[in-house]
């Protein structure tokens, strides 16, 4: 005869863990997607050209308190790592000054759906870019001549100072992450990103669970050959 | 009719009385309505917009014999108060837009009010002439001088009756005192004084003196790259003429009181509520700025408005309101969105009714909301002219929020974000009440049978 049907114990805990892990993963993922939306707003809103006359100073000052706290946020939460796996030791003293240029750059590039397993490989590959040559503020920020700094304000770019200029950029180039997905043909930088919804992430996070390895593997870092460099160096230098 | 009874909001039956302005779908930018303001008796109406110019409208006094016509408002005096100017230094437009009409309470037949745009302030003083004086000795009546030699006798010139005119002059000008752009101008219960408000100061003016003014608040701090919050309204208390309140884009009052100290930095109350918790979202900040803040007639309560929300304040509690209503909390989901397209930075305002039972606040589509204190009733109703007919009682309207809508409900996706409803006020005795859309005014009444 047939028993109960009880079933195992066992299962149901790991059935249990599993779903909570997925869920708490996938929130988290909806977290940094909704946050990377806002800040990259937040950006356009703020260096968007306004037709006539002066923007209102309270909506820039709410719009530059979003940004920061966003930032302050992705240094707290330091260099990515997958959300999945245990959490490394957090990075060194955000106070630290060279660190400084480092980290928010890659948060923006960190937060984007698919790119959460990527983001520590291609950490390592994008590191030599860093060093951009210094664009003159003027051309990013428009708020020099806000009449709201007043002439006292010891930097052109206003309140936004602390915000490195590879944040704008990065933001902008935000959509490269998956042009160097190997599966799709190679790095057309201006190609639409493809649309990752929810369940595309649920795949991708799952690879600890399942075996082969999927499309997107933090195992495997991918490959920039130097054409593609050449032409990200081209977008960020603006030539 | 100053002396009717208010019934309970739930009792009360609006019709529109006048919708004044352009039928257009189109709205010239300069007709654009950006305040409203009765008078302290109610019978005149002001309103200023974008174009920098000021309507005042009067209320017919014949009708207020006859209740259902007591809400006729007819033009009064037109005026240009503000022109646009360019701030060579910065290289900027300074708009002539009205951001503020403050009347000055009346002392003789004039009337007098302030208005202001985003740097200079104006006492504008209104008076009618209906008599003018004919006969002169020296002069043909079209003031062409007499040859002399043809004047041979006497006469000295008398007074006769003419057609009203209407006059509006600008008696004092206040300028210069404002870097950043004014949003409030009040004045004080001395009759005397007056405040204006900007972004980070806040000054004190004498009502005849247009050369000096004092600084009694600067938030502006030694590197502006630290500032994280601004002033977004300042009021004087209706009868203590030492205290003041002004509100934050961090969504807290301060009160003041000038006889503590002549700089009001430290201030005598913080109201403050605290965030909930289980409602903090990226925007808790941004929807938290408050955008109006009005003392109720009584002097025992303060209003203050955020995006979401009205706030009633007992001026002796300091750690939360006493009163809240949400406005339109179907749009808290809906924050994101709002952002992009700029309308979470509306900034709406509100009023309450003479007797402080009850009060108002816009929203969008068109749609405004009241609110009754006392039997906690509320409900929304819409500024339409297709909607309504004159002197037809208009029908409340409901917006669902999600789930299966019922009919004659909208849904929170076909709300239209244009059409905003910002302004609005309320008659000081009367079951009167204003509404500025776009660039239409609603002037409608309770029905009070």
């Amino acid at each position: 005869m047939f028993g109960k049907g009880a079933k195992r114990k066992l299962d149901e805990d790991e059935e249990g863990l599993e779903g909570k892990a997925l869920a708490s993963a996938v929130a988290s993922v909806s977290y940094t997607l909704q946050r990377q939306t806002i800040f990259n707003i937040s950006l356009m809103k703020l260096y968007s050209q306004r037709p006539l006359g002066e923007p209102s100073l309270e909506r820039r000052v709410l719009i530059n308190n979003m940004l920061r706290r966003i930032q302050d946020e992705l240094k707290q939460e330091g260099s990515l790592r997958p959300l999945l796996l245990p959490p490394s030791p957090p990075p060194d003293d955000p106070m630290d000054e060279g660190f400084r240029e480092a980290p928010p750059s890659f948060g923006v590039l960190s937060a984007t759906a698919a790119g959460v397993l990527l983001a520590e490989s291609r950490c390592a590959e994008v590191r030599p870019m860093d060093a951009l040559p210094a664009l003159p503020p003027g051309v990013l920020v428009d708020i020099t001549s806000s009449p709201s700094s007043p002439p006292s304000s010891s930097s052109p770019s206003g309140f936004l100072s602390d915000l490195a200029l590879d944040d704008v950029l990065f933001a902008d180039i935000d959509t490269s992450m998956y042009d160097f997905d190997p599966c799709t043909t190679a790095g057309a930088v201006g190609a639409l990103p493809p649309v990752v919804t929810a369940d595309d992430l649920l795949k991708s996070l799952a690879s600890p669970y399942s075996g082969p390895a999927p499309q997107v593997s933090a195992n495997q870092p991918f490959k920039i050959d130097l054409t593609e460099l050449d032409h990200i160096m081209e977008v960020l230098v603006g030539s | 009719i100053s002396g009717a009874v208010q019934g309970a909001g739930g009792d009360m039956q609006w019709c529109l009385s006048q919708a004044k302005g352009s039928l257009d779908d189109d709205v010239t930018e300069a007709d654009i309505i950006s305040t409203l303001e009765f008078n302290h008796t109610g019978e005149l109406l002001a309103t200023g917009d974008k174009g920098g110019r000021i309507v005042i409208f009067q209320q017919e006094i014949e009708n207020k014999r006859q209740p259902q016509y007591r809400s006729e408002y007819n033009v009064y005096s037109t005026f240009q108060s503000h022109e646009p100017e360019f701030d060579y230094l910065k290289s900027l437009e300074i708009e002539e837009k009205i951001n503020k009409i403050r009347w000055i309470p009346q002392k003789n037949a004039a009337h007098f009010l302030l208005s202001t745009n985003d740097k200079t302030i104006k006492l504008w003083k209104i008076s009618e002439r209906d008599k003018r004086p004919e006969g002169y000795n020296l002069k043909e009546e079209d003031g062409r001088y007499r040859d002399p030699s043809t004047v041979t006798s006497l006469r000295v010139p008398v007074f006769r009756p003419m057609d009203l005119m209407v006059e509006a002059s600008p008696r004092k000008v206040f300028a210069n005192a404002h870097t950043y752009h004014i949003n409030s101008v009040s004045v004080n219960s001395d009759n005397e004084t007056y405040l204006s408000a900007d972004d980070l100061r806040i000054n004190l003016w004498h009502l005849e003196i247009t050369d000096r003014s004092f600084n009694i608040v600067d938030i502006k701090p030694a590197n502006m790259e630290e500032l994280t919050e601004v002033i977004t309204a300042a009021e004087f208390h209706p009868h203590q003429c030492n205290t003041f309140v002004y509100s934050s884009s961090k969504g807290t009052i301060r009160m003041c009181d000038m006889r503590a100290s002549a700089l009001c930095d430290k201030h005598s109350k913080m109201f403050e509520e605290p965030e909930d918790p289980s409602n903090r979202s990226f925007f808790s900040e941004i929807i938290s700025s408050i955008s109006d803040v009005k003392f109720s007639h009584s002097g025992r309560y303060m209003m203050t408005r955020d995006y979401l929300s009205v706030k009633i304040w007992d001026l002796n509690m300091e750690s939360k309101p006493v009163e809240t209503y949400q406005v339109h909390e179907y749009l808290r989901s809906k924050l994101c969105s709002l952002y992009e397209n700029d309308c979470i930075f509306d900034k709406f305002e509100c009023c309450w009714n003479g007797n402080d039972s009850m009060v108002m606040t816009g929203s969008y589509n068109n749609f405004f909301r009241m609110f009754d204190r006392d039997h906690r009733w509320d409900v929304t109703l819409e500024a339409s002219r297709e909607n309504s007919k004159p002197f037809q009682v208009i029908k409340p309207r409901k917006v669902c929020a999600g789930g299966k809508r019922k009919k004659d409900e909208i849904s929170v996706d076909s709300l239209d974000f244009n059409k905003k409803i910002l302004h609005t006020a309320w008659h000081p005795q009367d079951s009167i009440i204003v509404v500025a859309t776009t660039n239409n005014l609603y002037i409608f009444q309770d029905k009070m049978n």
